[in-house]
């Protein structure tokens, strides 16, 4: 009997439900090659494997921010009872001056932290894969002890932000600290860094920031300059190119588009540079809009807290549009 | 030199000029320039070391190296806080997390990568959207969530928010690397006989092995430094994990900086230890999801 018609011929319903729970190789032949049947197989199938992450989000991860967007309406302050508001908590924080202290804050991080961390990750990348000298008849070759450096500055992304905040807390030490006792030593007494002076406080949370994610960008754009083609950069060094030139009109152009990549990521961490600032600022002397959240919450003013969350959150959305928009080039095939 | 000349290999492609070993400032310039990076760059472990040692009336001293080391710091902070209880919690919920990970990410990730389902793309694009998500926005809704369970201060609470949020990263590497093992593999071993589970447990597993021991190290150290949902989530200081109870030696006047400081080296020293194991596959795994 060919296959056509077995599968011509509908099998017995009650075999078809048994195929079903059953596991597939107690599949009967009749019901094998039925359309039917091989469609809800697949879709078993899926739902065997996918089903459980896809819960998994839509409990944890979804569920949350769909519920954060309702409290955010309500006047929720912890207990069972959470009236609904309205947008009376957005415009409670329009009103604020808290709030647009620490936003102000927030945003001058989201504008400069990715430009500076970008410069210097894509500074580091080039000097690691094209830095060295010309050498073996390479066009392009990496400084001596390339991956030393990849390490060295990779790791302060496995270390936990907590940790990172506590040491460039004792850091930025006025009296103990490694950077006034470095002053002190060429006769300048060093400020009160964490101590309430903005200005001071801004360059401590960004060099921070720089600190800790530069490596992840020196290891992501030597990746991505590793993939360009060296005869590339021996057309360009032919064409008597020098370094600078070659990097702007070669390198640069071919790794941009994980530049605004980066770019974008870079942003959403800038703007979420909670523990970094809690922690490195107990005393709460600048407050970043996360942080905010963070004191509202702690009050129990709940359901404002949320609506702080949802405007960050649509802060990234914008920033992520804005630079993905900006920082559209014709892509480079190559 | 003429032999040196003649013993390199001459098929060295176009020659560009060759090079000459002599000395410029401007080498040494750069050279130092860079070691001086790579030192400032690791300045901050010295000192975490050293005021970790250092004794408890020196803690105020400008000096860079203490008159002596005061190793009896670490005992003294295990002693006098929640360290041991916190380490217990954050092994619980980082092992946890781990194996959860495992158990939903790999089944998600082989689907992903052996099948072109409908609705593939979008579910990979939905993983890499939630990857942007911060945690803090959502950190309200899962308190609710938690809350509304009865599950605040549950090591539970913290294996599952965990899990859920590192899933995103796990499966998009996972998916990366088991397509990139070659299907006719598995179509042999099948034709031989094996089921399709089979062949994934026998054939794809152990060739996807680095991909996956990546993923897990990675999720381990992700959970294991995991800091806002532990403040959020948990309020007992015996159940926060160790980040969260690092963060206690900070008052708001008087910060014990030594036993702030063993403490951090005993929170870093596991995940150094697995860096090291996975320090080699990190640039082909950060940059394995990247579609060309």
């Amino acid at each position: 009997m060919s296959i056509e018609k077995r599968a011509a011929k509908p099998p017995n319903r009650l075999l078809f439900f048994a195929a079903i729970l059953l596991p597939p190789r107690f599949t009967p032949m009749s019901v094998r090659y039925d359309r039917r049947y091989r469609t809800l197989d697949k879709y078993r199938f899926i739902a065997g494997f996918l089903a459980i992450p896809l819960a998994f989000y839509a409990i944890f991860v979804i569920s949350p921010f769909i519920q954060a967007i309702y409290y955010s309406l309500t006047d929720w302050s912890g207990g069972p009872i959470a009236n609904f508001v309205g947008f009376d908590n957005f415009v409670k924080m329009w009103n604020d001056e808290r709030f647009w202290d620490s936003t102000t804050t927030s945003l001058t991080l989201l504008v400069i932290a990715p430009v500076v961390t970008l410069v210097l990750g894509i500074f580091f990348a080039y000097m690691i894969t094209a830095g060295g000298r010309h050498r073996k008849g390479q066009a392009i070759s990496g400084v001596a002890g390339s991956s030393l450096y990849k390490v060295v500055y990779f790791f302060p992304q496995v270390l936990s932000v907590a940790i990172i905040a506590v040491v460039w807390g004792r850091v930025f030490n006025t009296n103990a600290g490694l950077i006034n006792g470095g002053l002190d030593l060429v006769g300048i007494k060093g400020p009160a860094w964490l101590g309430g002076e903005y200005g001071l406080a801004l360059i401590a949370v960004l060099t921070v920031i720089c600190w800790s994610f530069v490596g992840f960008y020196v290891v992501l754009f030597s990746a991505a300059m590793g993939g360009i083609p060296k005869d590339i950069y021996e057309a360009a060094l032919l064409d008597g190119a020098g370094r600078g030139t070659t990097f702007f009109k070669v390198t640069l152009p071919l790794i941009w588009d994980t530049v605004r990549t980066g770019w974008v990521y870079m942003g959403i961490q800038a703007l979420d540079s909670f523990a970094i600032v809690l922690v490195m600022m107990p005393s709460h002397a600048m407050k970043v809009t996360p942080v905010f959240l963070y004191e509202r919450f702690r009050e129990g003013q709940f359901g404002y807290a949320t609506a702080i969350g949802v405007v960050l959150l649509l802060l990234s959305v914008v920033f992520s549009l804005v630079v993905m928009r900006l920082g559209n080039r014709d892509r480079i095939e190559y | 030199m003429a032999t040196a000349a003649a013993a390199r290999p001459k098929t060295t492609g176009p020659s560009v000029k060759p090079p000459k070993r002599t000395f410029r400032p401007r080498t040494l310039v750069i050279a130092v320039v860079a070691w001086g990076l790579a030192a400032l760059f690791l300045a901050p472990y010295l000192e975490m070391i050293i005021t970790a040692l250092r004794p408890k009336s020196e803690l105020r001293d400008r000096t860079y190296l203490p008159s002596s080391f005061e190793w009896s710091n670490f005992i003294e902070v295990w002693k006098q806080s929640e360290l041991g209880q916190n380490l217990q919690v954050t092994l619980l919920v980082a092992g946890g997390a781990t194996l959860l990970v495992l158990l939903v990410a790999l089944p998600a990730a082989y689907y992903t990568a052996r099948m072109k389902f409908r609705g593939r793309k979008i579910f990979l694009l939905l993983v890499l959207v939630t990857q942007m998500f911060q945690p803090t926005a959502l950190l309200i809704g899962l308190y609710r969530e938690f809350y509304q369970l009865g599950m605040l201060n549950s090591v539970w609470t913290l294996i599952i928010t965990n899990a859920a949020f590192n899933l995103a990263f796990a499966v998009w590497i996972l998916t990366a690397y088991i397509g990139s093992i070659p299907a006719e593999l598995e179509e042999a071993a099948m034709v031989d006989g094996t089921s399709r589970f089979g062949a994934m447990i026998k054939v794809t597993l152990p060739l996807a092995l680095p991909g996956v021991v990546t993923a897990l190290i990675f999720t381990f150290i992700t959970t294991w430094n995991e800091f806002a949902m532990g403040l959020t989530l948990t309020t007992d200081p015996a159940s926060q994990p160790l980040t969260v109870g690092i963060n206690n030696f900070i008052g708001a006047y008087t910060v014990q900086w030594n036993y702030l400081f063993a403490a951090s080296v005993v929170a870093i020293v596991p995940v150094i230890i697995l860096f090291a194991f996975i320090e080699r596959h990190v640039v082909s795994g950060l940059t394995a999801g990247s579609v060309k």
